[in-house]
């Protein structure tokens, strides 16, 4: 995998980003790729779904199991081979996601003080024992450019008094 | 291996092949009354080391420390076996709480100076403060008094008679930064003098900061002090003997400490809404799942929200517990696997789950204290799917106006959830979680990490084990 694939990978990761800042989505966007193929791209959808575990990450497995399914694949064998690229550090509840599935293979943007799961606040791969290879820190500063263009303004769905808190991203 | 059940500090399965799970529990048990003097980074490895104290399991220890704690413990799946329904008078709900606030005192040793005169005592607390201040004991107070013994003769004249003066001992710092060896036995003053050699080298440090040795007696000692600053009366009243320290009561966590934190009848409801979630957990096991169910209740209304069993086989992410966050998010206008054309998800997840038969259904199971209450299964026909998808959301009582996700939720599940649940529960905003079986390979809530504790994280719940007592 050479660095300008990379690059374009997380570029397409940040293009659906885009999209869900512009659906008034937490900005965050992902995208699994299988044999230099991409095969799954997903973005926040929390607000859209009312559903709090809607992560991009998380949308992305449910392509990918859909994915296998047309394939006739095994979900097992292909997990483990799927590299990710993801804007912002995955959760704890999406890192856990992927050491389940035996994803070993994850690069990302910025970090996530709030709740980051690969070093911010808890290690899940450290903590689980996940064989993960973690790459961090490509294309951070349009990742926390991003957040912060959706941190300016408020959630929509968030109860009175909740709504606009700062965001710290390093 | 027959003998281990005898040991079973929990032995919630009857099922004579399933074994490992017993091995597990009584782990756990053992573990739990000794986790303050393991620093939380190795409590892991330690708990599994308690399996040595059980002759039955000391061949397993061997084979362990081959192959790693990690690997043995992946071999057994916790969730296998389905559960045994609770019986409201045999509960213990306890809640699970930050190191350091239930079980032993987390102790820790340091160097201690006696002051030659009692009115050197300010000058030599003022000294050491500059000189060699312990930022991470600053809960402990600088001087220890002890009183002089005297015998009854002695304590009747000392009105009149002028007292001998109590004995003043300051601390310096860990024992470690002096390069002494940690006591294994101290007597009932908590005080023990050190070798000559490791006084020398105690004096030689101080002289190096310039501390002002001519306040002090010349000989040097250790004692033990709380490592933390108590939360607890039960912990205050443990440590503050050894040496004093200050003590801010929490009252909350005390509140949470406390055996009576429910009363019998809040136990009543939270073992009637486990037993529902355990009896999911039958229906998941029959279809070849991990035995674990949910039930959600609104904690305002005690109504039932939302309620799942394990579907893992057929998707990999539908533990339970997502299952059940996602119904909510369907009943409030969201929710993805009720919506998604994945086939396979579609026919399993809502409808077996039952909401119509899982209370009315006649099982093997003793469930009285579930069929009881006649209100409570009327209340979940009516909220069944067909009503659900004729009415709109906020008629039946999960006004998504002022709902957000799941706040105000109680969530009963089976076992301790994974990180995946623990944090989908955190990202959701849950109010309380309640668990019966804990997972030591993967369980957040309690067994690998205790989630809910950590610092950092930007919601919290209470978490409560139910666990039967005999």
């Amino acid at each position: 995998m050479t660095d300008q694939q990379k690059d374009q990978w997380m570029s397409e990761a940040f293009s659906q980003a885009q999209v869900a800042l512009s659906s008034g989505e937490v900005p965050v966007g992902c995208v699994f790729v299988f044999n230099g193929e991409i095969i799954a791209r997903g973005r926040n959808t929390v607000n859209e779904t009312h559903n709090a575990t809607r992560h991009a990450e998380m949308n992305c497995i449910d392509q990918v199991l859909m994915w296998c399914k047309s394939k006739l694949l095994d979900h097992r064998i292909v997990f483990p081979k799927i590299s990710i690229f993801v804007t912002v550090e995955p959760c704890g509840m999406c890192a856990d996601a992927l050491g389940q599935l035996h994803v070993s293979d994850i690069t990302y943007g910025c970090s996530n003080d709030r709740f980051g799961g690969c070093g911010s606040v808890v290690n899940i791969p450290k903590l689980y024992k996940y064989p993960m290879k973690i790459q961090k820190g490509i294309q951070a500063e349009k990742a926390v450019e991003l957040l912060k263009d959706f941190y300016k303004g408020e959630n929509p769905n968030a109860p009175t008094g909740k709504a606009k808190r700062k965001i710290k991203t390093t | 291996m027959a003998g281990s059940r005898d040991f079973a500090v929990l032995d919630l399965q009857n099922n004579s092949d399933d074994l490992g799970v017993d091995l597990q529990f009584q782990d756990f048990g053992e573990a739990r009354t000794q986790p303050a003097i393991v620093s939380s980074s190795s409590s892991q490895h330690e708990q599994t080391i308690h399996f040595s104290e059980f002759p039955d399991s000391a061949t397993d220890e061997n084979e362990q420390e081959k192959i790693g704690p990690m690997i043995k413990r992946q071999k057994k799946d916790g969730h296998s076996t389905p559960l045994l329904p609770l019986h409201p008078a045999e509960v213990h709900v306890a809640a699970i709480l930050p190191e350091g606030v239930h079980g032993l005192v987390n102790l820790t040793q340091v160097v201690v100076l006696q002051v030659k005169e009692k009115q050197y005592t300010s000058r030599a607390v003022k000294d050491l403060s500059q000189k060699l201040p312990v930022s991470s004991l600053s809960h402990l107070k600088r001087v220890r008094r002890i009183p002089t013994v005297r015998n009854e003769s002695e304590c009747q004249k000392s009105d009149l008679v002028t007292v001998k003066p109590d004995k003043m001992f300051v601390y310096l710092s860990f024992v470690e930064e002096f390069g002494i060896l940690c006591f294994k036995e101290f007597g009932d003053d908590n005080i023990m003098p050190v070798s000559s050699e490791d006084a020398a080298r105690v004096i030689a440090i101080l002289n190096e900061k310039k501390v002002d040795l001519s306040l002090f007696s010349n000989k040097v000692f250790v004692s033990r002090v709380a490592r933390y600053a108590p939360k607890v009366r039960e912990m205050y009243d443990k440590v503050a003997p050894l040496w004093p320290c200050s003590f801010h009561e929490d009252s909350y966590l005390t509140r949470l400490s406390s055996d009576d934190f429910f009363s019998q009848e809040k136990v009543n409801m939270i073992v009637k809404h486990m037993n529902k979630a355990i009896e999911l957990g039958y229906k998941a096991n029959e279809e070849g799942n991990p035995a674990v169910g949910v039930v959600m209740v609104d904690h305002q209304s005690g109504q039932v929200v939302s309620a799942a069993k394990d579907s893992r086989l057929i998707h990999p992410l539908q533990h339970a517990v997502m299952v059940a966050i996602d119904y909510i998010a369907y009943r409030q206008g969201g929710g993805v696997w009720v919506h998604n054309n994945l086939p396979l998800i579609e026919e399993s997840l809502y409808g077996p789950c039952g909401i119509n038969d899982i209370y009315t259904s006649t099982s093997n199971i003793e469930l009285g204290q579930v069929v009881e209450n006649i209100g409570c299964i009327e209340e979940f026909r009516s909220n069944s799917l067909e009503d659900l998808k004729t009415r709109n959301a906020e008629e039946i009582g999960m006004n998504s106006m002022t709902t957000y996700i799941c706040t105000g939720i109680d969530v009963y599940i089976t076992h301790e959830p994974c990180m995946m649940c623990a944090m989908a529960l955190l990202h959701s905003r849950v109010h309380r979680i309640f668990y019966c079986c804990p997972d030591l390979q993967l369980g957040a809530l309690g067994s690998i990490t205790k989630l809910h504790t950590l610092p950092g994280i930007n919601h919290r719940y209470e978490v409560f084990m139910v666990t039967p007592t005999k």
